[in-house]
């Protein structure tokens, strides 16, 4: 047997074997649905938050929560770029103290409510697969906007060569103009859209 | 290649210069249209003037489908010779021998061959001696072969031979008795002898390191037979007779010879449109046979025609794989995502062009088929990479799979990530592309001479091994789409050529 083809299988059976072995792990096959019970606290806080209305109240709570997360996150090395909304730090919450009236020295009158938040692995997994379908987005639109200037490109010197070819160089420098345009608008188009 | 002059140029009445084509002893050579719109080639004369001039003159007037045309011969303001001739678009010769290092296929030589010796002949039968044969000066244009640059020929009095004339020709394609200036047609027989042999093996009889090293091994070296196929060993090794006696008395002998050894049922029959006068005592005219389209291998198409069919082919796949792409969003009915959609349609485009650029690349040459595989497979892991980096993976960020928590009280537990969580998703994603493109030869699908413009057996075969794969990659309608989708666009992309006919029938798989 050749050599190359000596290589090329020995090449395709260590493919075939390491991908098969890899393929055995568990935590190859897409996450299971999560089940009770399967999920770690990793953080928990008790947030108080202050407003005019309840539902003041409510937000400032929700908000802080969201910082306190995203802190913790931060301070375990994992910056996210997606935002997560208020609806979705909601759903952290675990209990709600009813919303209590204070008396307040700066701005009087106000109502307290406190929010006990827990950070549990499988809210850590939703939101790193939520940063992952926003990773992929964002790369996607990238790409989608290199693709479609490099698409433009070959498209213009495709058909500058062909039209040239046709019109036996009567027209040279009006193809290359429009060429040139061609380019120049498609890349306008791209700047314009991003 | 600077050239006298330029685009849009008018040295001579009547025509503008479009481009320069060629450069040589001779002189420059400029494609040209003329105002009426025709396309010529102009030769301007430099060099050897006198014999070229004089070789043109007498080839005005010849008409052979063979031949390149000569139109008319004119002088410019500033004294200069031009000759207005038949603009060839196609390759010469040399440039296809070039690209085929082990020999042209035998049909297509044999085929080749019998439209040089028409027309050799022909030019023989009106007595003009070409004197300067040789790949360089035959051009293939549309299956049609051409032979052109008679600026060396050379007019045969009555007498068979010419004493003392200047010595002439290419070196590697020169007979033996031109050394002596004596010599007559037989040397165009000999040097067709050494074009049959370069056509066949690739290779010229006689080479060496300079010219006078050369001509001696014309003199006195016998040719390498044993490179040639049996049937042709005896006709060239008479057509490189050392003696001219001994060589075939005509082209249309040898060509004769060859048809029989290609065992063509229709022979050959040569007329010319009238008779010279001097060739009384010659073999009987005939009259120039039909053009014959030429099927058997198209020479490729030029560097900068496959650079334009290329981008060509790249930018139209983008927009298929678009317009599939959009045809399956819309079959799912809302069920997939955006996501999804991109992701289908980048990879799609991707795989599209892993096969578009290394099959321009690799054209119709025939390769080693494992080393095209393993080349596919590296590339098909570059493919699986760019899989996994629109799934969102980041080396900085902690799979989803997989949280991993340091021992701790469940407050303030720490997150251990590691880099293990993401790789059974990328030797997923590498391994998948790997295998797929390792499993089929892709590249067949944008050969030119590929039997059939479309042909739904790849789609199938890439589909059939985008399921096979599921052992190694759970997500079964992504990865098969791709490929299916890859085979189909290729197709559809690529340029195509009928193919010959098959000399011999066989039976073999194409794709798998």
């Amino acid at each position: 047997m050749r050599p190359t083809q000596l290589t090329s299988l020995v090449l395709v059976g260590l493919l075939v074997s390491a991908s098969s072995a890899l393929a055995g792990r568990p935590s190859f096959r897409p996450p299971a649905p999560l089940q009770a019970g399967k999920s770690q606290v990793l953080q928990s806080w008790v947030i108080q938050g202050f407003g005019v209305e309840e539902k003041d109240a409510k937000q400032a709570a929700l908000s802080e929560a969201k910082e306190k997360v995203l802190a913790y996150l931060k301070k375990q090395g994992i910056v996210l770029k997606w935002d997560p909304p208020l609806s979705y730090i909601e759903s952290l919450a675990k209990r709600f103290e009813p919303a209590e009236d204070k008396e307040l020295e700066v701005t009087g009158k106000v109502k307290q409510i406190e929010v006990q938040v827990l950070f549990e692995s499988k809210d850590l997994r939703y939101m790193l697969e939520k940063e992952g379908e926003l990773r992929g987005q964002d790369r996607m639109m990238l790409l989608g906007k290199f693709l479609a200037g490099l698409v433009a490109f070959l498209m213009a010197v495709a058909g500058y060569f062909r039209l040239e070819e046709a019109t036996k160089g009567y027209y040279t420098l009006w193809l290359r103009l429009g060429m040139l345009g061609f380019i120049a608008a498609v890349g306008v188009g791209i700047w314009l859209v991003a | 290649m600077k050239f006298t002059y330029n685009s849009g140029q008018r040295p001579l009445d009547g025509y503008t210069i479009k481009r320069g084509v060629g450069r040589g002893g001779f002189g420059e050579v400029y494609y040209a249209v003329s105002d009426g719109g025709k396309e010529v080639a102009l030769k301007l004369v430099r060099g050897n003037q006198e014999v070229e001039l004089r070789g043109m003159a007498q080839c005005l007037n010849l008409k052979h489908p063979h031949l390149v045309s000569l139109y008319d011969m004119k002088t410019d303001a500033q004294g200069d010779h031009w000759v207005v001739m038949e603009y060839i678009a196609g390759e010469p010769l040399n440039i296809v021998l070039s690209r085929h290092p082990q020999g042209l296929p035998h049909e297509l030589a044999q085929q080749w061959f019998l439209a040089l010796a028409r027309a050799v002949a022909y030019l023989h039968d009106h007595g003009i001696v070409h004197r300067d044969l040789k790949p360089g000066n035959i051009f293939i244009e549309n299956g049609i072969v051409k032979v052109g640059d008679y600026g060396l020929s050379k007019f045969i009095s009555g007498s068979q031979r010419t004493a003392q004339t200047q010595s002439v020709g290419t070196v590697h394609y020169m007979a033996p008795e031109i050394s002596t200036g004596n010599y007559n047609k037989q040397i165009d027989v000999y040097a067709s002898g050494i074009i049959l042999y370069e056509m066949i093996t690739g290779r010229v009889p006689f080479d060496g390191e300079s010219a006078g090293e050369i001509l001696m091994k014309h003199l006195t070296s016998p040719p390498d037979l044993g490179k040639l196929p049996a049937e042709y060993v005896n006709i060239v090794g008479k057509a490189l007779a050392k003696n001219p006696a001994h060589r075939y008395a005509s082209l249309q002998e040898m060509a004769k010879v060859i048809e029989a050894a290609g065992k063509d049922p229709q022979p050959v029959v040569l007329k010319p449109a009238e008779a010279p006068p001097f060739a009384a005592h010659a073999a009987p005219f005939k009259r120039p046979a039909p053009v014959q389209f030429i099927p058997a291998a198209l020479p490729a198409p030029s560097v900068r025609a496959q650079i334009v069919e290329l981008c060509g082919s790249l930018s139209l796949s983008a927009i298929l794989a678009a317009v599939i792409t959009v045809l399956w969003a819309a079959l799912g009915q809302g069920n997939l995502t955006p996501t999804a959609i991109g992701q289908e349609f980048f990879l799609t485009v991707a795989a599209c062009w892993v096969v578009l650029i290394p099959a321009k690349l690799w054209g119709s040459q025939r390769g080693d088929g494992w080393s095209r595989r393993v080349v596919m497979m590296v590339l098909g892991m570059c493919i699986g990479l760019g899989a996994l980096w629109l799934d969102g993976w980041s080396p900085f960020l902690p799979g989803s799979g997989e949280i991993v928590t340091a021992a701790a009280p469940a407050q303030n537990a720490r997150i251990v990530s590691s880099l293990s969580n993401a790789l059974p998703n990328a030797a997923g994603y590498l391994s998948y592309f790997a295998l797929a493109f390792f499993a089929l030869r892709w590249w067949k699908l944008a050969e030119r001479r590929r039997p059939h413009r479309f042909s739904f057996a790849p789609v199938l075969a890439a589909g059939f091994w985008g399921l096979a794969l599921l052992l190694v990659w759970q997500d079964p309608w992504r990865g098969t789409l791709v490929l299916t989708n890859t085979a189909a666009i290729v197709q559809l992309v690529s340029p195509w050529e009928q193919p010959p006919p098959a000399v011999a029938r066989r039976v073999r798989l194409r794709y798998a």
